[in-house]
């Protein structure tokens, strides 16, 4: 019995060591469970029966060892904070394997049309579809004052709101791409100038990602690829052939037009025919308005007033000026202006005023009111700069349209090289270049044809004799530009031409006259002599030419003359009379 | 102590452990937990606010029901509907939600799937009611004030939001069109009106480069032809000016006009018979030339007529 009793006693002995060793080791476990080792592109929080450790900032930390209570007390719960990369290819055509190498331009459509449930797409505002591929790169916001690191608000965020972070991403990206594309046509999503489509989407999928408060910054978006289906890839190469060929016809035209023009003139034919495609401000707003183009009319009213043509006539400014203040002080929706001006680029502080500075448009009226003119028209001033008139586009237009009108009448009136020389004297800088320009672009042919069609009107005597002179002055600057050593080409070969020309008809009469002064001399000294002798020389000379030939008649014989011409004297006689006649 | 106190301790020690299991529970941060009584639930537990070590009853007394308490993203199925100018779109839309009230959610629903199934079928139902009364113009369009795509999304938002909340204790945080294609025979008519444009669009390309080249060739012409007329106008006139001048010089003549005439019928001459003349000479008039006339002869220089010199005799 002992010893059976022993050995009951041996055996449990050893279970029970065995059983201390084993809770030994579990419990070296357990504690393990409460050390973690956080690496540098990771975020930790401790967390303690479920609630996370520390305050504000503190509740996160970077890297390095850290303890907490072992599991299921504590853990420390870690979050990779390294940028992450998402491809997005649901608006991707589906693809074979064999296929994913080609190019399109090579890959054979299957069919004409998409087949939903594979092949994705993003329809656009004109009505297209476009196969776009993205890829977006996203990570944890910023930190403030540590932008490179990971902002513990935003681990936080991101933990406790967000279950599916990748599904959160691509959902947004792909709202935001089908709203980006809706609105735009094919071609500017799938060209190369894309930079506003992949702004428009970031902006997008970005405020749906704060709007969950997820804590995801997208660092950036990229169009990896985009193309049209492939099925129609021929026709929109197509359409990038012809463009370039258009463009390459225009090139080719314009090369050719210079040639034409240099052979003509040298490089002295810009300053006679001006420029050969563009009309000019000046002149391209007056055809609009001949052929009632109100779009280009107003378009071009806004560059002339841009490039400084209305600047000599600030009246119609000014009281349109007056009329906007008088708006802006009616106007009872003042948020509604305020998105207005806002719209329009105005500076808002001039329109709303500050504490110590009211609006522009109230001292204006004060000024107004109390008579001061010279204040009135400075805040008038300040007002058009700060781009309230902006505010009112009928306004605005309706004060360039006036300025056009008068700048046009006295054009028409002095001329417009004249009115350059007027607005030169009145010391608008800004002006007399921009007149510069024009009449550059005029050239000097078609100033001239211009003033001389003002000769045929019916006008005033004195005013009929200014566009005589003027007339007169830019044909004697059209004939020196002509003579000038910078006209070249046919021009310059015709003067040439007529130079040595009229050089040798003084030259030979020059020396006609100085023969004849000396033979002169000889003849009233001997008349006979001197014209025997005259006669003699010229006879000898022509008798002796070496390719005439003499035929000595036998006196009182008949003599039978036979002429045969070889015929390719008789056709160049032909032609030379059919020209003749041409 | 005995060895059987040991014993009876370790059993003590499993017991309470046992019991403190079935007693504590851990509500996490991202979690909101629901302790029901005998089926009875009491107010949840959030943890947000209320993370940390709770304790219940062991079960059957008291029982725990634990949810995620962070926002889930589905994306719905695909499905056809048909426009208001009868287009056939495809549409899917993504839906962001949480569990907002747990106690309804706990009550109307067992699990988390079924709650998802429902809203799946409620954001189906209202997408399919609420697109159908838009044009197609409404949801693709190069002018954005005729667009209507923010403001479907928003009440098909708003429409599932009122519905989940009220129902099922669910809130919807985001919701959105994930794709928008159109059914297959619409996108065959797409392309090919997408080709067709594009054709008409080279064609006008092509011709419109044309015209404007030609354009502008012309206009170069027509400058060129304008500057040569200038500068034949102004070469007349240099000339012109040479011809006065030689006048002038000519006026030297007047000394002795039949002179100057003969001298220049004498150049004309020169000119004239300078090259490849034939003369048909007359001896007689020649009396130079009478010299060869039955012999040659001297001109006697008196006028008269010149003698034939006499073969000088033979000795």
């Amino acid at each position: 019995m002992d010893a059976a009793n022993k050995s009951l006693a041996d055996a449990l002995h050893f279970s029970f060591r065995l059983l201390s060793l084993i809770m030994i080791v579990a419990l070296g476990a357990l504690l393990l469970t409460g050390m973690a080792r956080i690496k540098p592109q990771e975020a930790g929080l401790k967390l303690l029966f479920g609630r996370i450790q520390g305050t504000g900032e503190d509740r996160v930390f970077g890297e390095g060892l850290k303890l907490s209570w072992p599991e299921p007390v504590g853990r420390v719960e870690r979050v990779s904070i390294k940028s992450k990369e998402l491809k997005i290819d649901d608006f991707w055509m589906h693809e074979k394997p064999d296929e994913i190498n080609k190019r399109l331009e090579d890959r054979r459509p299957t069919m004409a049309g998409l087949r939903p449930g594979y092949d994705g797409a993003l329809l656009t505002g004109d009505r297209g579809l476009v196969h776009v591929k993205f890829t977006c790169l996203y990570k944890f916001k910023g930190d403030r004052e540590d932008p490179g690191r990971a902002a513990p608000s935003a681990v936080i965020d991101y933990l406790s709101n967000i279950a599916d972070p990748e599904d959160v991403v691509r959902s947004a990206v792909c709202n935001a791409a089908i709203h980006a594309s809706a609105t735009r046509t094919a071609e500017a999503i799938y060209s190369k100038d894309h930079e506003e489509y992949i702004k428009d989407i970031l902006a997008r999928a970005q405020k749906q990602l704060d709007d969950l408060d997820s804590g995801i910054e997208i660092d950036r978006i990229l169009r990896d690829r985009a193309t049209v289906p492939i099925i129609a890839i021929s026709a929109f190469n197509a359409v990038t052939s012809a463009k370039m060929e258009h463009d390459t016809a225009i090139n080719d035209a314009r090369a050719e037009a210079n040639k034409i023009l240099r052979n003509a003139a040298g490089v002295n034919w810009r300053k006679l025919i001006g420029d050969l495609e563009e009309p000019g401000l000046i002149d391209g707003y007056a055809i609009a308005l001949q052929t009632d183009d109100r779009a280009e009319a107003s378009k071009l009213l806004a560059e002339m007033d841009a490039a400084g043509l209305l600047a000599p006539y600030p009246e119609p400014r000014k009281r349109a000026g007056a009329e906007a203040a008088g708006r802006l002080l009616a106007e009872t929706d003042r948020k509604a202006l305020q998105k207005q001006a806002e719209g329009v680029g105005a500076d808002l502080g001039k329109l709303k005023g500050t504490p110590g500075e009211p609006a522009l448009a109230e001292r204006y009226d004060a000024a107004r009111k109390a008579g001061n003119q010279k204040l009135a028209a400075g805040l008038l001033a300040a007002m058009d700069k700060a781009g309230l008139l902006n505010l009112y586009a009928d306004l605005e237009t309706r004060c360039r349209s006036e300025a056009a009108g008068k700048l046009l009448a006295d054009i028409g009136r002095l001329g417009i090289r004249q009115f350059a020389l007027q607005v030169e004297k009145a010391g608008h800088k800004k002006t007399e270049q921009a007149l510069e320009e024009e009449i550059e672009r005029i050239g000097l042919l078609r100033l001239y044809a211009r003033a001389r069609e003002e000769e045929n009107r019916q006008l005033p005597k004195e005013v009929l004799k200014r566009k005589e002179a003027l007339s007169a002055e830019l044909l004697k600057e059209i004939n020196d530009t002509l003579m000038s050593h910078k006209t070249e080409g046919e021009a310059a070969g015709v003067i040439q031409a007529a130079i040595g020309q009229s050089a040798k008809v003084r030259e030979q009469a020059k020396i006609q006259a100085e023969l004849f002064q000396q033979l002169i001399k000889q003849f009233e000294a001997d008349p006979g002599l001197m014209l025997s002798r005259r006669w003699m020389k010229v006879k000898q000379e022509v008798l002796s030419a070496e390719t005439n030939r003499k035929y000595y008649l036998t006196p009182g014989q008949k003599t039978n003359l036979m002429i045969s011409e070889p015929p390719e004297i008789s056709k160049r006689m032909e032609e030379l009379k059919l020209r003749k006649e041409k | 102590m005995g060895k059987h106190g040991w014993i009876i301790f370790l059993v003590v020690v499993v017991i309470v452990l046992l019991l403190a299991y079935s007693s504590a529970f851990i509500v996490d941060f991202k979690q909101i937990a629901i302790v029901q009584t005998f089926g009875k639930a009491s107010a949840p537990i959030d943890g947000a606010a209320q993370a940390g070590l709770h304790f219940k009853w062991p079960w059957p007394v008291q029982s725990l029901a634990r949810y995620d308490a962070r926002t889930h993203v589905f994306e719905d199925t695909s499905g056809q509907i048909m426009t208001n100018d009868n287009q056939t779109v495809i549409i899917s839309v993504f839906c962001g939600w949480r569990i907002k009230d747990a106690l309804k959610f706990l009550r109307r629903l067992k699990t988390v799937k079924e709650g998802e199934q429902r809203l799946r079928d409620l954001v189906q139902e209202r997408k399919q009611r609420i697109v159908s009364g838009y044009p197609l113009s409404s949801f693709v369009n190069t002018d954005k004030d005729l667009m209507r795509m923010d403001e479907m999304e928003q009440k098909i938002l708003k429409s599932v939001r009122e519905a989940a909340d009220e129902e099922y204790g669910i809130e919807v945080r985001a919701l959105g069109f994930k794709s928008l294609v159109v059914a297959k025979a619409v996108s065959q008519k797409i392309i090919k009106n997408m080709e067709s444009e594009r054709k008409e669009k080279a064609e006008r390309y092509t011709s419109l480069g044309k015209a404007v080249a030609d354009a502008i060739t012309s206009r170069a012409e027509a400058a060129r032809k304008q500057i040569l007329a200038f500068a034949n106008t102004r070469a007349q006139k240099i000339y012109s000016e040479g011809v006065r001048d030689a006048a002038e010089l000519y006026h030297v003549f007047r000394g002795n006009e039949r002179f100057a005439v003969f001298l220049r019928r004498l150049e004309f001459i020169r000119q004239a018979f300078a090259e490849n003349t034939v003369f048909l000479l007359d001896p007689s008039v020649e009396r130079g030339i009478g010299f060869f006339k039955d012999g040659a002869s001297l001109d006697p220089g008196d006028g008269s007529k010149p003698q034939p010199t006499k073969t000088p005799e033979q000795p």
